[in-house]
């Protein structure tokens, strides 16, 4: 057999490819399952022990809408979550731009310290944070719930765009400064539209995580101030006060806005930056 | 935190932006003052606020002194028990996760068909967040949801097995969010591993497992080090799936689940602050060890000039 | 000086296709044990990728690769037992320098002893005796180059593949290397497969040249042959002749040919089917372009637009008018805007017909 008929070459890793597809039909079966069942008990009428509901409305819809309050849920996730990732973008696109230029004496210290509310939990800087909220009567409010939540974001959207400006050739800045550019044009003129996207995927990053995180806004927030993701805690924690459809109503709600979001965050964003990455 | 007050030393990376004296303060620099502020007031205050506040006990552990907070915490052996139970739920998942993960993340280095849909699949229980993926459980694993279902409609089992309101529960919804975060760290320390090392130990006869155990393995070490500590950090601090899905007045009592008890049920802020202290401080320690075993893997390894 | 431990290593129809091109397409190469054989080509041509079909690295889609008459085709990598230098030279960044060398022979569970014996006497091989504990990092680049020398050799392998080794070295380390890997595949009896994009290295290095161009053998044959007689002007334009004349071709006489470009007439060698009155292209090495005081009989007259000193003369940049420029090297000094003629000996300028592709 010297001469073989063209064919795709037998693959030299099978065992790993299948590996790859196996653990992807698992996450598919259990993470589809479980939003799937999810979708289909909020729109069941009931669903005793069939393989699918006995029926389906939209009634938990509208009974979550009015009972939850979903539209006011939604705008005030919707503001603190915006806001968290502008301010953290304001404060934050500066910050990385020093870190990605310039040395200085406590670098070292200011990116430890950037570096560690990424790395502990927010449950444990979140209760003293919390309890200094309540000393200071932010707690319960939306300036509390989003001061909290820009702990971790501050450091996510400097750590994210740290790299990114340092592969922005600083020779640029310099070409424009001997063109005749004032720093600030330098700025406006070279930086911004530079970095846009950057910022632009680090600004969405934010918005997913502070959506998803719980924690810190559980620990802060009041009863105008909560987010989708603490209000469907709430509506968890107590079952029986009200039918499971309906807390799966309110589940859909969140679920297709984290979707929505997700969907349009990757085409901005790598998903191995919505982690902690250590950089070597 | 001395960044506003220091000076710039490395004349080589500063472009025009400042050109002031040479021992003056580059005002460019005040560009980081905002973050360092934040980061201080926010983080670093509250941090040592809270250490304090635990040195300050309240109630009936005023009597045992500045540590009676402490001693509350640990002379209760219900309270020293959740300790015990967020080991047991965080050192299990993180070992699977990262053990599932780690082939994952090395193979997907090179392409497979619909390489970009399963990175997202992969992605999309982290965006739902602990809160959701256990509030869908209660359905999907519950008596009569589909897991169940199955495993009767199968014969594996006759009656239905209790996934929820336990140990299992907790564990299970803990490897489902805890995953997507394993799998992105691997699969970016896998990405920046030298393809052409791995083709180098085969051309030099090396089998599978050879290529694994003296090259792929020790390559990844300082990665998987990273990627379970942080997993660990992150399942260590499970709170919302261990009440959801869990038993929290029992076996899935979690340290996060007590401080948050001492704190905002008890309104025990100091005793509160102590958990949550203990917390930090054996989290921060497990952080502070995978990363100088990273350190010390890449001192020797550092290859710029084979790059 | 020990033998080759190969006799033959033949390629036979090779193909490999990535996605919907083809990257190798009916590559045949046979090559005889202590043969230095160069592949040699621009990026994309297709050598890396017949080097890594060799190597086992690559499936090829059609083909076969045969090693003393004995098809290796599908063999994986490991149980081909070659020897293969990386561009990058993907030295094990956790092993020591010996561990690194040591690790071929280590996977093939040779004695320790044994091991650290020939360990020592490869590192001795590459001038690198003493820096076994190192780690790569610690190295600097042509010292890494070393390291993957030796542990390739170390093996004592049939067949040595190096894929642009030379490629991250600056100018002086790669003439250096260059002999090194010349005297190494002499002083061991090596068989060698070198991929380059360097007609320089191709050419002093190697027995033999296999010029590829889009993923077919262009030209192969002796480094004389190829530089003398290129076969296409591809090949000619590869290999140096860097002065292009659009010419119409007027009578061919044997291999000898006159041409007519901008007027002038002059004569050159004929490669390839020419017929009168077609259009070809005419091209000459800037060295042998002969550079003479102006008014020379049977030239071309000239301007000196640029003159640029290259150490053992000048390199200059002549414009003969109508938008036509040569490059020509003299040992003489010319200054710009000075008037010259231009001589081109008919043996050394070709005369192409105009490639179709």
């Amino acid at each position: 057999m010297t001469v073989v008929a063209r064919r795709a070459p037998p693959s030299r890793d099978l065992g790993g490819t299948l590996y790859v597809f196996a653990a992807g039909l698992v996450v598919v079966v259990v993470v589809g399952g479980i939003l799937f069942s999810v979708l289909l008990s909020a729109f069941a009428t009931s669903w005793f022990g069939g393989w699918f509901p006995d029926g389906y409305t939209d009634r938990w819809f509208r009974a979550a809408i009015t009972d939850f309050d979903i539209p006011q849920i939604l705008l005030s996730t919707a503001f603190i979550t915006l806001a968290v990732a502008a301010i953290a973008v304001v404060i934050g696109v500066p910050a990385a731009y020093v870190l990605a230029r310039r040395r200085f004496r406590g670098k070292a210290v200011v990116q430890i310290l950037l570096l560690l509310p990424l790395l502990l939990p927010p449950i444990t800087y979140g209760i003293p944070l919390a309890t200094m909220l309540y000393e200071f009567r932010l707690a319960g409010s939306a300036a509390g719930v989003i001061i909290a939540n820009l702990v971790p974001a501050l450091p996510l959207v400097v750590l994210l765009l740290t790299p990114f400006f340092e592969q922005i050739d600083p020779n640029l800045e310099r070409a424009a400064r001997v063109l005749g550019a004032s720093p600030r044009r330098v700025f406006t003129r070279v930086l911004v539209p530079l970095a846009a996207p950057g910022v632009l995927a680090a600004a969405l990053t934010v918005v997913v995580r502070t959506l998803a995180l719980f924690e810190l806004t559980f620990l802060t927030s009041g009863p105008d101030s909560t987010t989708l993701v603490v209000a469907l805690y709430y509506a968890a924690f107590a079952p029986g006060i009200r039918p499971s459809q309906q807390i799966d109503a309110m589940a859909v709600v969140y679920m297709a806005t984290s979707l929505v979001l997700l969907l349009a965050a990757l085409r901005f964003v790598n998903p191995t930056n919505m982690v902690v990455r250590v950089r070597r | 935190m001395s960044a506003p007050a220091a000076r710039h030393e490395a004349a080589e990376s500063a472009p025009a932006l400042a050109r002031r004296s040479r021992r003056g303060l580059d005002p460019t620099l005040l560009l980081i003052a905002p973050a360092a502020l934040c980061v201080l007031g926010l983080f670093v205050y509250p941090f040592v606020y809270g250490l304090a506040l635990s040195f300050q006990p309240y109630g009936d552990n005023e009597a045992n002194g500045p540590l009676g907070s402490y001693l509350a915490f640990f002379g209760d052996p219900r309270e020293r028990l959740s300790i015990w139970n967020t080991l047991r739920l965080a050192v299990p998942a993180t070992f699977i996760d990262v053990a599932v993960a780690l082939p994952l993340a090395y193979r997907l280095r090179r392409p497979v068909p619909g390489q970009r849909a399963l990175g997202a699949l992969f992605v999309i229980p982290m965006t739902l967040g602990t809160v959701l993926i256990a509030e869908g459980m209660l359905q999907f694993f519950g008596p009569a949801g589909w897991v169940n279902k199955s495993l009767l409609a199968v014969g594996l089992v006759h009656e239905p097995v209790r996934f929820l309101h336990n140990y299992l529960g907790t564990l299970i919804s803990l490897l489902i969010s805890d995953f997507p975060a394993v799998f992105l760290l691997l699969l970016g320390y896998a990405a920046g591993i030298d393809p052409a090392l791995d083709k180098a130990a085969r051309v030099l006869g090396a089998s599978w497992w050879q290529r694994t155990r003296r090259v792929t393995l020790p390559m990844m070490a300082p990665g998987i080090a990273v990627a379970a500590a942080l997993s660990f950090v992150a399942t260590f601090s499970v709170f919302p799936s261990a009440v959801l899905v869990g038993n929290p007045a029992g076996e899935t009592r979690v340290i996060a689940f007590a401080a948050w008890q001492a704190a905002y049920e008890r309104f025990d802020y100091s005793e509160g602050s102590a958990i949550a202290i203990v917390m930090g401080v054996i989290e921060l320690g497990l952080v502070a060890a995978a990363l100088s075993l990273r350190a010390g893997g890449y001192r020797r390894m550092r290859t710029e000039g084979a790059r | 000086m020990s033998a080759s431990k190969l006799r033959t290593l033949r390629v036979r129809d090779l193909s490999k296709h990535f996605a919907d091109t083809a990257a190798v397409r009916h590559f045949d190469l046979e090559v005889t044990g202590g043969e230095f054989i160069s592949l040699l080509g621009p990026s994309g041509c297709g050598k890396t990728t017949t080097l890594n079909c060799v190597a086992g690295l690559l499936d090829p889609d059609e083909g076969a690769v045969e090693i003393d008459g004995r098809d290796i085709t599908r063999d994986p990598p490991e149980r081909r037992g070659f020897g293969m230098v990386f561009q990058n030279y993907a030295l094990f960044p956790h092993l020591s320098i010996s561990r690194n060398v040591g690790f071929g022979l280590e996977v093939r569970g040779v004695s320790r002893r044994e091991s650290e014996r020939r360990v020592s006497r490869a590192l001795d091989l590459v001038q690198l005796g003493g820096l076994g504990s190192r780690y790569p990092a610690q190295l600097s680049g042509g010292q890494q180059q070393r390291v993957a020398l030796a542990r390739a050799i170390v093996t004592e392998p049939p067949l040595i593949l190096m894929d642009e080794p030379l490629s991250n070295l600056d100018a002086k380390l790669r003439l250096e290397m260059r002999l090194e890997i010349r005297r190494l595949h002499q002083s061991l009896g090596l068989t060698t497969l070198y991929v380059t994009h360097d007609q320089e290295e191709a050419l002093s290095l190697a027995d033999r040249v296999v010029l590829m161009r889009d993923g077919v053998i262009e030209q192969s044959g002796t480094p004389e042959e190829l530089y003398a007689q290129p076969r296409s002007l591809y090949v000619a334009n590869f290999l140096g002749y860097r002065n292009l004349v659009p010419v119409t071709v007027g009578e061919v006489r044997g291999d000898a040919v006159s041409v007519a470009a901008n007027g002038s007439r002059f004569t050159g060698t004929r490669r390839g089917a020419l017929a009168e009155g077609s259009s070809a292209v005419a091209t000459i090495r800037p060295k042998d372009v002969q550079v003479l005081a102006p008014g020379s009989p049977g030239s071309i007259a000239a301007s000196v637009e640029l003159a640029e000193f290259i150490g053992d003369g000048f390199e200059l940049s002549a414009d003969a008018g109508s938008g036509q420029r040569f490059i020509a090297r003299t040992p003489d000094r010319w200054s710009a805007g000075d008037r010259v003629s231009l001589r081109l000996p008919p043996e050394r300028l070709l005369v192409f017909p105009v490639e179709g592709r």
